[in-house]
This record gives C-alpha cells, structure tokens and sequence, in this order.
C-alpha cells in the first residue's frame, strides 16, 4: 500500500513537471510611455497586451506548432523620449530576448528604435503617428491604430459641411507628432473647404494655454481643432477655450481621449465637443472590453487601447498560422496574410501600400460622436470614404 | 575647497588604487558577461562620463554651465551634417564636431563668462533652450521635431563599428583619451591657474593671472569635449533630434558631476558609472522609479558631499578614528 502510494506519488510527480516543462514561456516587451504627458496612450496599449496575454494564457497558453506558450509582458517607459526608447529597446531585444513589441507611443521614440529592431527581426506595433513609420525598407514594423492621415478628411469633410465651419484655430505639441498632424489637418481642411487659418506649437509639458488661446480667439475662428494633443493636455486646452468665453465649435477629429477630456475638464466644458471615436458602444464586443479594463483597472479607458487588444491577438494567430514563435520571417508574412479579422472594433484589413509604400497599417471602422452628459454619442459613421 | 588640495589629499592613496582597480574591473563586466545589453549600457557610461568630463572642466574654474547639452548637440549636428552631406569619415567628424562647439564656446564665452554665479548658470539655461528651439526652426539642416535617422555609426579606416562589442573598446579609447587630457590639464600650468581662479577669482586676478581669458579657455576646452561626447551619441545611437539635447540633458550631465565629485578628477566618471545604469534597475518600477532616484540622490548629497569619490577618503577617517 505504502509502497503504491509512492509510486502513485512520483508518478503525479512526474505528471506535473512533464507538463510543466511542455510549456513555454513568450515574453511580449511593452515599450511604451507610462510617466507624462503620453502616460494614458502608453498605459492603454501595455494592458491592452496584459488583457490579450490573460485571455490566451487562461487556457493554458498559446498553442503554437504544438508547444503551449505562457505569455509574459514585459513593460519598460519610455517618457516619451527617443533616447530613453533606445536604451529600453536594447534592454528588450538584448538582454530580455523579446521578438515581439508593443510600442512605441511617440513618432520620434519609433524612428530611434526601429535601427535596432528592423535588423534584429523584432516586430514592433507603433501608435506612432509620423508617415516614415511604416515604408517598404521597414518590414518588421506594424500600426494597429488609424492615424489622422486615415481618419482626418473624412471627418473634416462631415464637420466642415454640417457645422458650417469656416475657419479654424489648432494648437499642437512641438514635436514630430503634433507637427505630423498640422500638416496633415492644414492639407485636409483645405480639401473641405475651410482653413486652419490660426495655429501655435507649444511644448509638451505645458499647462498654461490662455496666451496661446487668447491669440487664436482674437483671430474670430469658428472652431478649435485639439487633434494632436495628449488627453489631459486637451481637456486643459477645453477648459480653457471656455473660460476664455469661446462658444464655437471644439473638435477632435482624431486620437481617442474623451473620458479623460470631460474628466479633465468636466461635464459642462466638454459638453457639444465633436470627438473622433474609435468604437461604437453599441457594438457588443468593444462595449465588454471597455467594462472589463475598467474593471482590472480602475480607470477610464484610453480609446487606442481596444486597438491594441486587437492587434496583439492578430500577432498571435499570426504565429499560430507560421507555426512559429521563433521565425519572426514567416510571423511577419502570416501577419500580412490576416484578411477579414473579426476583432472587438468590428472586421480589420492591413492597407496603406500606396501612402505608405508598405501595407502595414490596420483599417478599421470608426465614428464622430457629439459629447452630451460626459458621454460619447455617436452622430456619424465614417470608413476611408467618408461619413455618413 | 582647492582642486589641488583634493587631488593631494594624502592617506588615501591605497584607497586610489583600489577605486583604480575596480574601476578597470567596471570596464570590463560587459566582456565577463557576454551580454549584448550590457556593452551597450557601457558605451553610454562612456559618452556620459566623456561629456562630464567637459563639464567638470567649465567647474574647475568656478562656473556651472547648463548649456552643456547644447554644445553636445552643437558637436553632434555638425558631425552629422559633415558625414552625411559631405561624405567626411566619421572619425574626422567627431574631432569637427569637438572643434565647431569649442570654436563657438569660444565666441560668446568672453562676454558670457563676465556674469557669474546664477546669473551664468540663467544665461547658459536661456542658449541651451535658444540652441533647441533654433534647431527646430531650421528643419533643412536639423531635421526639425523629426529629427535625423538613419545617421551612419562609427567606422574607422573603412571598418564599419556595427556591434556594440565593436563600439565599446572605440568608446573605451575616446574616455581614456578625454581623461588624459584631463590629468594633462590638471597637472600642468593650466590646472594650477584653473584651481587658483575657482578658489578665489580677486586675488588670482591681483596675482596677474588672467582670469577672464583662463575661464574662456575652460568653457572651450569643456564645451569641446561636450561636442566631442554629442557627436560620439549621435553616431553610436543613430538618431538625433533638438529634444534629444534639451534641458534635461544639462541637467543630468549637472547631477552626475555633482555626484561623482564636482572639483575630482575621476568625479564624473564615477557619477556616470553610477548613474547611468541606475535608471535600468528602475525601469520597470515605473510608479516608484522617480522617487527612488530622488531618493538616492539625496542620499548622496547628503552624505557625501564630495561626491561619491570622497567616500573612499570619509571611510579612511572614519576607520583612523575609530
């Protein structure tokens, strides 16, 4: 009998690690911007791989040609700086032995990484929103979020022609973001029929916009474009506007940020604000993200986040389709292989070869939403063709 | 406090060659660990300790310089633009970049160099955001906001650094080199004029030493070095842009001298060898990393007044008292 119950014992034993050691483990590096002004897009891009690295690791791991993997996250902040982001990507790709990243959130961070991770065969998803991201000598790099060059005419287009707005005032951060976007909105709001007839470039890390305001006012816009702009830097931007007496039209024609905008700068700021929207509550899926991140979390979701969630979920049938975790060669080509992916925000398409060069950036649907009561309410909805 | 006076210090000398061995032994973890990441680390220490070493001689003289980064990025752009438009070798680009810093250093230190205390360390603030916000408005030559990528590394007589086990041994020589000049400097005329300037500037004035024009000789030499230790980054990194030398920058070079040991010689190379990894063993811990790093910051401060490299001397004491 004892000596059964041994036997019974070192065979549970053997049970045990045998499976344990049939499992491995996939480490994802989240480089991203988790201190400052960019904290809400980097934090909503990590957790978005931690959900996807939960979703899959609940059912034991990621089965990829017949090894389970347990994926791990390993996130590193960037605070928005290139340098910084070099340092960690040598960190990830060197010492931590990633082959896959999430990040980075800033243009320039993705420019000074992408040396390091194009030679090394790392995939990179960026939020990135300068054009040079994504180009043809730049494989390995991926863009799950559509950025103003995607989403900004057809909004402009619907704003300018039911709001009646002729002119408009824009303030961007001075950096490559926010002057990537100026170039961008200047040519689309041109295309509409109206024009960014006033616009100042600040530093990131201000909080004092009533100068800059003041003289955009004075110019008699009829609207404030806060497009380019961190969340809670443009919900001080709001703020502001409307201290100053500004009754026109706000609007963000892209980047998710609306709860932390009417958090910033409350209800009665904010309310009447037309938003770019990157899902529509009505859609089941996005609806159930949205609660299950607040409810891990605490916090109000940042919008690019469920664009992540998606993207990390094609970066993992992509390996399932190669068969590999290793061949980031053959997960980059199955990656572009994904057609008609069902993901949360609705069905996803890789496109931009011809304004990229390389189609690498993910097409999804997306909404302008009136803000009423803090919440979103979506009164138009838009693909590439326009918005209706 | 003197400069020579710390650098004489006596009592402590087998604490010197003990801080000499580990220091060599510092040099050469990233080869015991065959790690990727850690030669990289290295070659930062290298460049930060090399631009500290510029900073350390502007302090040798009694001025604090918070335009540091700026003449960094003054050696950088102008090594960058010689490789990339004029097809010049990097290796004659760095020592263009350490000269086009110190010939600018030269320029407006006579009149900058009149103002002392915080009204020197206001004015190199205001340039060094002047130097960061000219460079955004010329994007034709400095990229703009998007800055340069794609820059070429290091190559020396046709022999592309490509690995950073390639780079590391390069940045090893240029530190060397840079610290020489340092303990050239400090044991000539120079240093002595340098040491007599910094600790009293009326009577070294009385004393017929031309104070004026030894502090304009301490800006250029340090503001070249800074230059040198900019280009170094930009071709080491691979991408520059006018943020990469804000500020924050100046600052960071100011934190490790003072750490390290702002009037030593070997203060900036151990604030850098210090400081620069500190913020990897912080990384992750991104709610507390901030805190942590003030913390031991002060910690230092506090405790060491001379820096880190006045620890081996505070333990001596400490140890003759007991």
């Amino acid at each position: 009998m004892k000596r059964n119950s041994i036997l019974a014992a070192a065979s549970a034993f053997a049970l045990i690690s045998g499976s344990a050691m049939a499992q491995e483990t996939l480490k994802i590096g989240a480089l991203v911007t988790m201190s400052g002004a960019g904290a809400s897009w980097g934090n909503g891009m990590k957790r978005a791989a931690e959900l996807a690295a939960k979703d899959v690791n609940k059912d034991g791991g990621l089965e990829v040609g017949g090894t389970k993997y347990r994926v791990e996250v390993i996130a590193y902040d960037d605070s928005y700086k290139a340098n910084e982001a070099v340092t960690a990507a040598n960190r990830l790709v060197f010492e931590d032995k990633v082959k896959y990243i999430v990040g980075t959130v800033g243009s320039a961070p993705i420019l000074a990484i992408q040396p390091i991770t194009e030679e090394n065969g790392v995939i990179t998803m960026t939020l990135g929103f300068t054009a040079k991201a994504l180009s043809a000598d730049k494989s390995y790099t991926f863009r799950p979020n559509p950025t103003t060059a995607e989403v900004a005419q057809p909004q402009i287009d619907w704003i300018v022609k039911t709001q009646n707005v002729k002119t408009v005032g824009a303030l961007f951060p001075k950096d490559e973001t926010g002057e990537a976007i100026a170039k961008d909105l200047a040519g689309a709001y041109e295309k509409a029929g109206a024009t960014l007839a006033a616009t100042e470039f600040f530093e990131r890390d201000r909080v004092d916009f009533i100068p800059l305001l003041t003289r955009i006012i004075s110019q008699g816009v009829d609207a404030i474009e806060l497009d380019g702009n961190s969340p809670v830097t443009a919900g001080q931007i709001v703020q502001q506007a409307r201290d100053l007496g500004f009754d026109g039209v706000i609007l963000r024609t892209g980047g998710p940020a609306t709860q932390e905008i009417v958090n910033v700068a409350g209800e009665a700021a904010a309310e009447g604000m037309f938003v770019h929207s990157a899902f529509d509550p009505g859609v089941e899926s996005a609806k159930a993200y949205e609660e299950r991140y607040v409810e891990t979390y605490e916090e109000p979701m940042n919008g690019f986040s469920p664009f992540f969630y998606d993207g990390t979920k094609m970066l993992f049938q992509a390996m399932q389709d190669a068969g590999t975790v290793e061949d980031t060669e053959a997960v980059k080509v199955a990656m572009e292989n994904i057609t008609d992916y069902e993901g949360i925000l609705g069905t996803m398409n890789w496109t931009g070869q011809d304004r990229y060069g390389i189609a690498h950036q993910l097409d999804s649907p997306f909404y302008i939403a009136r803000v009423t009561g803090g919440q979103e309410e979506i009164v138009a909805r838009c693909n590439s063709a326009g918005c209706e | 406090m003197s400069v020579t006076s710390t650098s004489t210090a006596g009592g402590v000398r087998p604490m010197k060659l003990v801080g000499a061995i580990l220091l060599t032994l510092a040099a050469t973890i990233p080869w015991f660990t065959g790690s990727t990441f850690h030669f990289h680390i290295a070659v930062m220490v290298c460049i930060s300790a090399m631009a500290t070493s510029g900073l350390a001689v502007i302090a040798w003289v009694g001025q604090l310089s918070l335009a540091h980064a700026a003449f960094a990025g003054i050696g950088a752009y102008t090594s960058v633009l010689l490789v990339v438009r004029f097809d010049l070798p990097v290796l004659l680009g760095l020592p263009a970049g350490a000269l086009v810093a110190g010939a600018v250093a030269f320029v407006i230190g006579s009149p900058l160099l009149r103002l002392r205390g915080v009204y020197f360390v206001l004015i190199t603030f205001a340039l060094n955001e002047l130097f960061r916000l000219i460079m955004l408005d010329i994007p034709e030559y400095s990229g703009g906001s998007s800055g340069i990528a794609g820059i070429p590394k290091i190559s020396l007589f046709g022999i592309t650094l490509s690995s950073y086990q390639a780079v590391y041994p390069f940045a090893l020589v240029c530190l060397s080199l840079v610290i020489g000049l340092l303990v050239l400097i400090r044991r000539g005329q120079l240093g002595r004029r340098f040491a007599a300037v910094e600790e009293n500037l009326d009577l070294a004035e009385s004393s017929g030493i031309p104070t004026a024009r030894t502090q304009n000789i301490a800006f250029t030499i340090g503001s070249a070095i800074a230059g040198f230790a900019g280009a170094f980054l930009a071709h080491y990194v691979g991408f520059i842009s006018p943020e990469t030398f804000g500020f924050q920058l100046s600052v960071s070079y100011v934190i490790m001298l003072v750490t390290g040991g702002r009037l030593a010689l070997w203060g900036p190379l151990v604030g850098a060898l210090f400081l620069t990894p500190l913020p990897e063993f912080l990384r992750g811990a991104v709610e507390y990393q901030h805190i942590i790093y003030g913390v031991v910051l002060i910690a230092v401060l506090r405790f060491l007044p001379q820096g880190l490299v006045g620890l081996p001397a505070q333990l001596a004491q400490k140890g003759g008292r007991a």
